[in-house]
Formats: structure tokens, C-alpha cells, sequence
């Protein structure tokens, strides 16, 4: 590219991400002030940050620290300020602060979605290119029936499978907990030990199984509308081999819309967790919002609900920005 | 119709789905008369049944075809009427977000300006967020009970309808005779309901018919959770969680039934509703 | 055959075997190519002219394929060939242009990787030989400055330098047959008209034969030595482009000149064939044009014979131009 053009395109990046993190920031706002009028507004206040057994003293001294007294609008700017902080409140059943609480068990959460979407990636999208690529044989139809098994058996169900199948019948693998780990920066990870890595095994399977099925669909889909047009004819016209044309020219066109579903994907499978975690009793998040909604502790709901809002926020804007880079038409087109 | 049943009929897998939809629809309506044992009637229970493999003969007198389970309930029956409550709220909160969602679709595709900015707008938030986190949040706050569970299903449901209406409203809008129905002094909710709606209707169907099956599983999955509903009414979801612990030693009969029951139910209901969804789509007619 | 015949087909026949029946997309066509020879095909669509150079290429789309008849290709039986050896001949001695270069070239690649591919596709060569032959079949096609734009994206060339760039693609190995699917209808007419002349010059130069696929007669009897003129999958007439434009045989060639705006006096009503083209599935018995030709009677229910007259095939029992 000639230098003027560079500029421009580097211009008009920047004015893409510009725009993009005001969006993103606007989105961010609206999701605090959603989870604030649920949990605070419609739930009662004093319930969420006050354990039931506190005393009058006590209840009276949080009141007016958190200014539940005040008017509404007033308490939502306070909240936002305590959250830009990263004051998220105690943990009313561990007594530690929530933030604390959240970021020990969030690696855990974290590899576990990361190994569940990379198995999806993995597996899925070989096989959605070949069951498009063949979509008669008897192979991509069953390929396609595990596909619509995995969209429409619920995780919870894949996982007991998993459990009374892998742990229970052939004692091939562990079923809970996650094992020992071993410190890299100061986080336990589970994936650099094979012992590690077998405790892993099943609840990332289990937790990739609909991502499996959506990477197949998507990449099916694309890959039978993109054989049929006349850019793969043109490739073959010019003598490339199918793999060829299947690795360099379909796998590059379908990226742009798995890439999309790659990355908000993965926002939902750190949800989609919650399920997994809870069968395999592994200690990441999930599990522990699910401890503190039966324990009705609320402000680890809260730092939970603002934590995933945020990842969502960050991997979509990830998302729009590795789409300009992967479709050139795209990149132009918002530079000029 | 009688050409849709035709089309339908070429495909055999459809055909099965369709058939054990209706069974399993049949069996949960009649579960009360054909169940051997009516699973709440705690003073019918024996725990001396508890957690007994399938084909054991009870206190009762009679077969436990598919076991009992811990609290000596006999698991046939705990899954018919495990099946009544999953079917009730599936097509209870399909029934109320369907409603919902192509009202407020339709109506923001016809008034347009803000109300359809923003209803759509937060439509596809609410699209692009997990389904299951928003529902894990309603019941936490609104509580656990039926009516609070129907809430966070059609919570996390409507917008799929929503989308739906919109686009099908919005292309429909577009059409000539739309705008010359229009153009003529009819009261417009008249050009709504009569034009507008009976063309959002099939791509409603066929969402519709998966959202039933995936409030079922939504619904199963948080029973399964302990978030559903209160123990006194199980549903299949509950029926698992129970059985869970059990697992681990042999006897995997507790979940692993009401499991087939539930996989049975959503596959089918799902495989009906891509076949309808196939039979509707002109694109891939052949 | 002689040294000279670079192509011979015979009595070729591909159909597609679809839901609602049987298409006989072409129906026992016969015709042959010499080295550097251009051939026009000319026909309305649905006619079976780009079936027909698919079928040259190996790149039939189920649900169709050749049911029979020779495809000889420089004493090779192309026919029945398996995919690994057709493909070998693919871009390296048979190329193909298509019609839209806007869809043929993929816009997530740049020219010079997507050239690169086409260069490799046939026997290893390192990355900088391919850009290097990149760049000169580029410059050969008339694209300035080809090296600077060999990272450039398809959407950043106008619509005839994109069709430069196909036809670029295909020249890489200098194939001895190119077969171009209308490669010019998508350009404007300025544009279509230097193409055309380049497309001349480069066949003589290099001596690659040229199949040139177009529903446009005008365009195409500019280019052409030879015309095959073809209605519903067979060919009605053909002979050399003079003879055929000045003295047509066949009612329907007749009826495709006198639809050319050059042909008629200004102000004049131009004149269209009345009819449509007939549906493949569903074809009558006989003559194919009968039911749009003026001069039909009780014998086009039968099977017109292949009139061979010197270099001249017609298909007709009423022909024009012979006292009959």
C-alpha cells in the first residue's frame, strides 16, 4: 500500500476503534444500570448487602454507608462509582472482598471456556467444512446429527452422560473437582499437567458440545453456499486441488462469520458454564454464582453479572475489530 | 395442508419425531389415569422401596418397571407426571413469549420511529446475551415458584419471537398490496391483522415449536440447578438432579430415565420443528 | 485427426438429472478445434453453450454430468477421465474465464496470493518465481504496474482491470485451449471492445486456441474465425463467421441476426424472434425451433439431419438460401 493510503487506513482505523469503544462503554452503562434495577431496585437493597442476621446497629451503619436512603438515581451513580473502583462489596458467606472472591476462581472459569470453545473450533469446523462439502454422504449426515443432538440435548444431560459413561463405567477419567494445578504468574492452571489435563477433559467436552454443534452448523452452511459459487469454480478452472480450495479458499471465507460466533461464543460459554461447573463441582465461577444465589448472596451476584456484562463488551469489540482485519473489503470501506 | 402433510410424510425420521411428540403428549395428559402410583401422595410412598432397580416388586404389589427412586417413589410415575409439569411450563411460557414477542415485534415494525429503535435495540442486546444467565438472574431475585419460573423463561425467550415478527412484519410492510392496504381509510390495527399477521405467521411456528422445546430444556436445566421449581411439583430436571448423587454407585437408573424421557421429548419436538421449518422455507425447496 | 486439431467433440451429451426430470442441457454436440483456432458459441440462454464449455473443462455441477459421447483433447480422451488427471490439464493446458470477475475472484485474498495458487497448482515453485510470473502474465494483459498491485484486493480494481487479472489467471502455464463463458457482459461496452482485442491478440500471439462463449452475436462474430450456433443443447448451425453472418442457413441464426440493432435501419422496429426458448424438460419431438419458426411445417416434427455442406453444418429441413 502507498504510504498516503496507509495513513488513511491507519486514520480510519482509529476512528473505527474510537467509535466502537464509546459503544462499547454506552453498552456497559446500560448493563450496569439493568443489574442495579434488578438486583438492587426490584430485590431489596438492604437484603442484598446486609446478612438477615445482622443487628439494627449494624443494618443502620450500611444504610447510610451505601446511602439507601437516598434518591434512586442517586444510588445508581454511587453504585457505579464503587464498581469503577472495583468496590464490589464483602461477600456476605466468605467474608472476603467479592472482587477477591471473583478473581481467584475466575482462571479456572476462564480455561475451562477457552478449552471448550478451542475444541469446538477444532473439531467443529473441519467437520461443518466437510459435511458442506459433501453434504450427501452418509458421513456428513451423521456428522449433522450430532450437530442437532448437541443444539438440542441440554449440557446438564451431556455431562451425566459423560460422567456415568466416562467416569462411572470405564474409570477412564475423574469426574469433579479439577485436580491438582500448577502456578504460572500466581494462577493455578490445569492444562500443563497431564493429570491436569484429565481432569479437564470431561467438563470441557461436556461444556463444548454446543459449540461443537453451532461450529459445524455455521461452517457447514457456509461452505455449501461458497462451493457452489464461481470463485471455487474459477479455483478449479485454474487446477487447484479441492483440499487446496477447501484450506485456502473456503476456510478464509468462512472465517469472517465464525470468527463472530467464535468470539461471542465465547462471552456465553462463560455463562454456559454455570451448568457444566456445577455437574463436575468445578471451582471456577460459575459454580460459585450458583452457590451464591441458593445462599442469596448478592453482592457476588452482582461483581458475577458485571464481570460477564464486561467480558461480553470486550470480546465484541475484539470481535469487530479482527472483522475489519479479516475482510479487506470492510477495512476500506469504513477508512474511506 | 393436505399437501404439507404430503411433503412431510417423505420424511420418515419427521414422521418418528411427530409420532413420539404425540405420544409422549398423550402419556403425560393421561398420566393420572395410567400411572401406576400418584408420585405426591406422600402417604403411598414406602421408603422401604427406596432406590430399587427397574423390575422390582414393591410394597405396592405391583412392577416397578423403571426402579424407584430414594424416596421409594416408582419412577414410571414420577416421570409421567414429570412430564405434565416439563410440557405445562415449556408450552405455558412458549405460549405467553410467542405472544409477547410478535406483539411487540409487529408493532415496532408498524409504528417504526423510537418505539421501534429501541424495542429492537434492546431485542438484540438481548439476543446477543446467554438466555440461561438471564434466567438464572430473574429467579434469583424474583424467587423459585411456578408463576416466577414462566416469567424467566418468557424473559429469555420473547426476543427470539420479537426478531422474528420484526423481520417477517418489516418485509411483509414492504410489499405492494401492504402499502395499497394502506393507502385505503381501513383502520390500520385492521391492515395489521389482516395482512401483516397472517404473514408472520409461519416463521412464528417454526420458532415457536423449537423455543417450546427449548423452555423445556431451559426449564430442566434449572430444576436441575436447584433454581426451578420447589420440590413439591418435580419435573424432569428435578427428577435428575435427584438421582445425581446416586450416579456415582450403580444406580444411574434415577437420572438416567427421566433423562430419556426429557432427550426424547425436546430431539422430537426439535426435529418437528426443522421439517416444518424446511417445509417453509422456499429457498430450499428442490 | 490431423496435427492441427487441437479439440474434437463428438456427439456429446450432458444432461442433468434433477428432481422434476431428466434436462438435457446438451444433446449430441459435435464439433472440432484447431491449434490458435478462435471458436464462437453463440445462443440464447438455457441453450446448453456454457454446459457445453463445462463440459470441456471436467466442471459439470451435479446434478449433472456427460452421459456420453468424446471429448479428444490433443489425442487425449477427456471423457471418463479421472478427476486427478483432468485436473492436472485444468489452468495448465485447458483455462477458463468466467463471466462476472467480481465473483470469480476471491475478495479475501489479494491478487498475488490468489495468482500464487494458480501457479502452484501445478508443480512447486518457490514464492518469489510465482509472484514473478505474477507480474509478467499481469503486465502481459495490460495491468500498469503490476508488482505494486500483485497486494492489492480484488474490490480495489474496477470492474475490466478484475476481468485482466482472470484472464491473467489463466494464461499463467500458457495453455494450449482457453475457454472464456461470456467473459466480457458484465464490462462496459469501452471496455468489452478493448478485451475483445486483446483477448485476439494474445490467442494469435501465443497461439492458445479460444473458445468464446457469448450470447451476444456481435461481439463475438468481431472475434471468432468460426461460429457454432446452438438452441436447446444442439447446434443448428456453424461455419466460418462470414459465411454464417452473410448467409445464414438456419431460420433461428436468421432470426438472431435480424435482432441486431446494426442490422437495422434507424428508426426501424427491430425484429425479435417471436416465442421463448423451449423448456429442456419437456422437449417435442423434431426439430426444436419448429415451434417459433416462421417457415415450420408437418416435416420439422421429425428430426432435422445434419446438412454437411464444404466447411458448413446446418440442422434444418428448411434451410434458407438453397432452392430447395
Amino acid at each position: 500500500m502507498p504510504p498516503l493510503s496507509m495513513a488513511r487506513y491507519w486514520g480510519g482505523m482509529l476512528g473505527f476503534i474510537i467509535q466502537r469503544l464509546l459503544q462499547s462503554v454506552g453498552v456497559m452503562l446500560a448493563m450496569s444500570a439493568l443489574v442495579f434495577i434488578g438486583v438492587y431496585a426490584i430485590g431489596n437493597p438492604i437484603d442484598v448487602l446486609i446478612a438477615p442476621d445482622a443487628t439494627q446497629d449494624i443494618r443502620a451503619e450500611v444504610i447510610r454507608r451505601y446511602g439507601l436512603d437516598l434518591p434512586l438515581w442517586q444510588q445508581y451513580f454511587a453504585f457505579l462509582g464503587r464498581l469503577l473502583t472495583g468496590d464490589f462489596g464483602r461477600s456476605l458467606v466468605f467474608d472476603i472482598p467479592v472482587l477477591e472472591l471473583v478473581m481467584q476462581r475466575l482462571p479456572a472459569t476462564l480455561e475451562l471456556a477457552l478449552a471448550a470453545v478451542l475444541i469446538g473450533a477444532f473439531i467443529g469446523i473441519p467437520l461443518g467444512i466437510y459435511a458442506g462439502y459433501r453434504p450427501h454422504a452418509v458421513s456428513s449426515r451423521a456428522i449433522m446429527a450430532v450437530s442437532v443432538l448437541g443444539f438440542s440435548v441440554p449440557t446438564f444431560w451431556v455431562g451425566l452422560l459423560l460422567i456415568l459413561t466416562f467416569a462411572v463405567n470405564l474409570g477412564w477419567l475423574p469426574a469433579g473437582d479439577r485436580g491438582p494445578t500448577v502456578e504460572v504468574f500466581g494462577i493455578g492452571w490445569s492444562f500443563l499437567t497431564l493429570e491436569g489435563l484429565s481432569y479437564l477433559a470431561l467438563p470441557a467436552l461436556n461444556l463444548s458440545l454446543f459449540k461443537l454443534a453451532m461450529m459445524i452448523r455455521l461452517a457447514r452452511a457456509g461452505t455449501r453456499e461458497i462451493m457452489l459459487t464461481d470463485t471455487v469454480k474459477f479455483a478449479r478452472a485454474a487446477g487447484l486441488s479441492e483440499l487446496t480450495i477447501l484450506r485456502r479458499h473456503v476456510l478464509r471465507l468462512i472465517s469472517i462469520p465464525l470468527v463472530t460466533v467464535f468470539g461471542l461464543e465465547f462471552a456465553s460459554t462463560l455463562a454456559f458454564a454455570v451448568v457444566t461447573e456445577t455437574i463436575f463441582s468445578w471451582p471456577g465461577v460459575g459454580k460459585l454464582i450458583i452457590d451464591s444465589i441458593t445462599s442469596l448472596d448478592r453482592p457476588v451476584m452482582v461483581a458475577y453479572l458485571v464481570l460477564v456484562a464486561f467480558f461480553f463488551v470486550v470480546i465484541n469489540l475484539i470481535v469487530d475489530l479482527s472483522y475489519a482485519l479479516l475482510d479487506p473489503r470492510l477495512r476500506r470501506g469504513r477508512a474511506a | 395442508m393436505k399437501a404439507f402433510w404430503r411433503e412431510y410424510r417423505e420424511n420418515w425420521v419427521a414422521v418418528v419425531a411427530l409420532v413420539v411428540v404425540v405420544l409422549v403428549v398423550l402419556a403425560a395428559l393421561t398420566a393420572p389415569i395410567f400411572a401406576p402410583q400418584d408420585p405426591y401422595d406422600l402417604a403411598g410412598l414406602d421408603l422401604m422401596d427406596a432406590r430399587r432397580p427397574p423390575g422390582f416388586v414393591g410394597s405396592g404389589e405391583y412392577v416397578h418397571w423403571l426402579g424407584t427412586d430414594a424416596q421409594g417413589r416408582d419412577l414410571l410415575s414420577a416421570i409421567l407426571y414429570g412430564l405434565r409439569i416439563s410440557l405445562q411450563m415449556g408450552l405455558v411460557a412458549g405460549a405467553v413469549a410467542m405472544t409477547l414477542g410478535a406483539a411487540l415485534g409487529i408493532l415496532s415494525a408498524h409504528l417504526g420511529g423510537w418505539v421501534e429503535a429501541l424495542v429492537m435495540r434492546v431485542v438484540d442486546l438481548q439476543l446477543s446475551f446467554p438466555a440461561i444467565l438471564l434466567a438464572l438472574v430473574l429467579v434469583a431475585v424474583l424467587g423459585q415458584g411456578k408463576s416466577q419460573l414462566i416469567i424467566a423463561l418468557v424473559a429469555a425467550q420473547y426476543a427470539y419471537f420479537a426478531r422474528t415478527a420484526y423481520g417477517a412484519a418489516t418485509a411483509e410492510r414492504q410489499k405492494d398490496y401492504v402499502e395499497a392496504a394502506s393507502a385505503t381509510p381501513l383502520p390500520s390495527w385492521r391492515v395489521v391483522l389482516r395482512h401483516i399477521l397472517p404473514n408472520c405467521l409461519p416463521p412464528l411456528i417454526v420458532v415457536g415449536t423449537v423455543q417450546v422445546a427449548n423452555a423445556i430444556a431451559l426449564e430442566a436445566t434449572l430444576s436441575f440447578l436447584g433454581l426451578g421449581l420447589p420440590p413439591t411439583e418435580p419435573s424432569l430436571g428435578m427428577l435428575i438432579a435427584n438421582g445425581f448423587p446416586y450416579m456415582m454407585n450403580g444406580r444411574a437408573w434415577i437420572s438416567v430415565y427421566p433423562g430419556i424421557a426429557l432427550i426424547l421429548l425436546i430431539v422430537a419436538i426439535n426435529i418437528v420443528g426443522d421439517q416444518i421449518r424446511d417445509q417453509f422455507n422456499p429457498r430450499l425447496r428442490r | 485427426m490431423s496435427d492441427a486439431t487441437l479439440l474434437q467433440v463428438r456427439d456429446l451429451r450432458t444432461h442433468f438429472f434433477t428432481r422434476a426430470g431428466v434436462v438435457r442441457a446438451v444433446e449430441g454436440v459435435s464439433f472440432s478445434l484447431q491449434r490458435g483456432e478462435i471458436l464462437g458459441l453463440v445462443g440464447e440462454s438455457g441453450s446448453g453453450k456454457s454446459v457445453t464449455g463445462f463440459s470441456l473443462i471436467g466442471l459439470v455441477d451435479p446434478p449433472g454430468r456427460i452421459v456420453s459421447g468424446s471429448i479428444r483433447f490433443d489425442g487425449q480422451e477427456l471423457v471418463g477421465l479421472k478427476q486427478p488427471e483432468m485436473r492436472r490439464l485444468r489452468g495448465k493446458r485447458i483455462a477458463m474465464v468466467f463471466q462476472d470477475p467480481a465473483a470469480t475472484l476471491n475478495p479475501v485474498l489479494t491478487i498475488g496470493q490468489q495468482m500464487a495458487l494458480a501457479v502452484r497448482a501445478h508443480g512447486t515453485t518457490s514464492e518469489a518465481a510465482a509472484r514473478d510470473l505474477a507480474v509478467r502474465t499481469l503486465t502481459r494483459v495490460g495491468i500498469p504496474d503490476a508488482a505494486a498491485r500483485l497486494d492489492a484486493y480484488p474490490h480495489e480494481f474496477s470492474g475490466g482491470m478484475r476481468q485482466r487479472v482472470a484472464i491473467a489467471t489463466a494464461l499463467l502455464h500458457g495453455p494450449d485451449l482457453i475457454i472464456a463463458d461470456e467473459p466480457t457482459t458484465a464490462l462496459d461496452v469501452s471496455i468489452q471492445a478493448q478485451i475483445l482485442a486483446e483477448m485476439q491478440k494474445l490467442a494469435k500471439e501465443t497461439g492458445t486456441a479460444l473458445v468464446w462463449i457469448s450470447h451476444d452475436l456481435a461481439t463475438v462474430s468481431s472475434l471468432a474465425d468460426r461460429l457454432l450456433v446452438m438452441y436447446a443443447g444442439r447446434i443448428v448451425e456453424s461455419g466460418r463467421v462470414g459465411q454464417v453472418l452473410r448467409d445464414p442457413r438456419h431460420h433461428y441464426t436468421r432470426g438472431l441476426l435480424d435482432s441486431l440493432p446494426a442490422t437495422a435501419l434507424p428508426g426501424e422496429k427491430l425484429n425479435q424472434i417471436p416465442g421463448t426458448t423451449p423448456s429442456l424438460l419437456s422437449l417435442p419431438p423434431g426439430c426444436p425451433f419448429a415451434p417459433r419458426c416462421p417457415r415450420a411445417d408437418a416435416v420439422c416434427a421429425t428430426d432435422p439431419p445434419d446438412v454437411v455442406v464444404a466447411d458448413r453444418l446446418f440442422r434444418c429441413h428448411h434451410p434458407l438460401g438453397l432452392a430447395a
